[in-house]
């Protein structure tokens, strides 16, 4: 009857990928970010181990939400593609960082970057219609080779939306920034991804977060090989997480964002809080 | 009522694809797993631990479990890879330069993730 612990072990851990993916949905920071500090503080997955794997669950994520926004036409490929040259190349230093910080120092950072990072989306849903302000009237020269440029239909003014992408080298450096912070954590960062396609480059809201929520998928693959080759991967944690996270957030997408009060909203944000602290707090 | 291209199309359906196919592996990769643990599987449960991609396909080869579990996070790697190689293909064939010269770029910085990933490998002793 040996068996009945890892029985428990395995719903256990699709559990701690479901919480994950509802309140990595609902939060803009992904299902490892809320995942991996469970599984190091209460389950004693070893910290490395928990990053290594979490990144190959931001992939299954992405690849599943974000594919969705790209056939639907509010993710710009173009644009996440022209970004994430940035992401990639901040995830492989990233990961390169990972590899030679002490253990302490990273669960702090893991743990400062969880408190900071639901902060652009609380003040962002707070701010109303920015979806329809032309925030840039005018391109870089990059910004015109590359096209950034798109369209989309917005459900809610029954009406199609044009918009551009400007400051394309300014956004390339806080996007390299984004990278880093995803490669050495093994989390999505989508909210920083949010940020700079929002604030520095003057797209929509609804496209900033559907382009992030896509290029997550090709930034964690970046840093998801180098886990992979280098032995920081375990491939059973990944597959008794990934379907609860892609569940979790898959709920949270089609479900509870729609319902979901500012309240529950904070609510959540307090939980990811309470495990940046207990994150702090294992490094001190 | 949207206005995605070929391209957009591609690599929907190329990364739902993978995702389909991980979730399969994972499903009967569990089941295997717990199939032939059962009557070995200690009173400790699960254990968890890091696998380098040299391993792992040398557990595919010999069939064990946990190296069958594998497949399901080179599926999903696979499938952004061939996404971004489908997006090349299409704006190589509709004369789309910018997005074919960041499709190769974004192949390029992936083979430095493995290039990087394998020097550290072989060559530090990463702690």
């Amino acid at each position: 009857m040996g068996c009945i612990e890892a029985y428990i072990e395995v719903l256990i851990l699709f559990l701690t990928g479901f919480l994950g993916g509802l309140v990595g949905a609902l939060t803009g920071l992904g299902g490892s970010a809320i995942a991996t500090p469970i599984l190091t503080s209460y389950l004693g997955i070893p910290l490395r181990i928990a990053i290594g794997s979490g990144v190959i669950i931001t992939i299954a994520n992405s690849s599943t939400s974000g594919a969705g926004y790209l056939a639907r036409g509010i993710a710009n490929l173009r644009i996440g593609y022209s970004l994430a040259v940035a992401t990639m190349l901040g995830s492989i230093v990233g990961v390169l960082i990972n590899l030679y910080t002490p253990t302490k120092l990273l669960y702090i950072v893991f743990g400062s970057v969880l408190i900071i990072a639901p902060l652009p989306g609380i003040i962002a849903r707070g701010s109303g219609d920015r979806d329809f302000v032309v925030k840039h009237s005018s391109q870089d020269p990059v910004s015109v080779k590359l096209g950034l440029r798109g369209i989309y239909y917005d459900e809610r003014r029954k009406t199609y939306i044009e918009y551009i992408g400007s400051r394309y080298p300014l956004s390339f450096l806080s996007m390299f920034g984004a990278g880093i912070i995803s490669g050495l954590l093994g989390i999505g960062a989508g909210a920083f991804k949010v940020l700079s396609m929002d604030y520095i480059m003057g797209l929509p809201f609804k496209v900033s977060t559907a382009t992030s929520s896509f290029m997550i998928g090709l930034t964690a693959t970046s840093g998801g090989i180098q886990y992979l080759v280098i032995g920081y991967t375990d491939p059973v944690l990944v597959s008794l997480l990934a379907p609860g996270v892609i569940l979790g957030s898959y709920i949270s997408s089609k479900i509870l964002n729609k319902l979901a009060s500012r309240t529950l909203r904070y609510i959540f944000t307090a939980v990811v809080w309470f495990l940046a602290i207990e994150m702090i707090l294992r490094g001190l | 009522m949207n206005r995605s291209t070929d391209a957009d199309r591609a690599v929907y359906t190329i990364l739902r694809l993978s995702v389909l196919l991980s979730l399969i592996i994972i499903v009967v990769g569990v089941a295997n797993l717990f199939y032939q643990l059962q009557g070995s599987l200690s009173s400790e449960g699960l254990v968890f631990r890091g696998v380098s991609l040299g391993n792992l396909v040398r557990m595919m080869l010999k069939g064990d479990p946990a190296g069958i579990l594998g497949l399901s996070a080179i599926m999903l790697i696979l499938g952004v890879v061939l996404s971004i190689t489908a997006t090349l293909a299409i704006s190589v064939r509709v004369k789309d330069k910018s997005l074919a010269i960041v499709s190769a770029l974004l192949l390029m910085l992936l083979l430095l993730s493995v290039s990087v990933g394998l020097l550290v490998k072989i060559t530090l002793s990463p702690p």
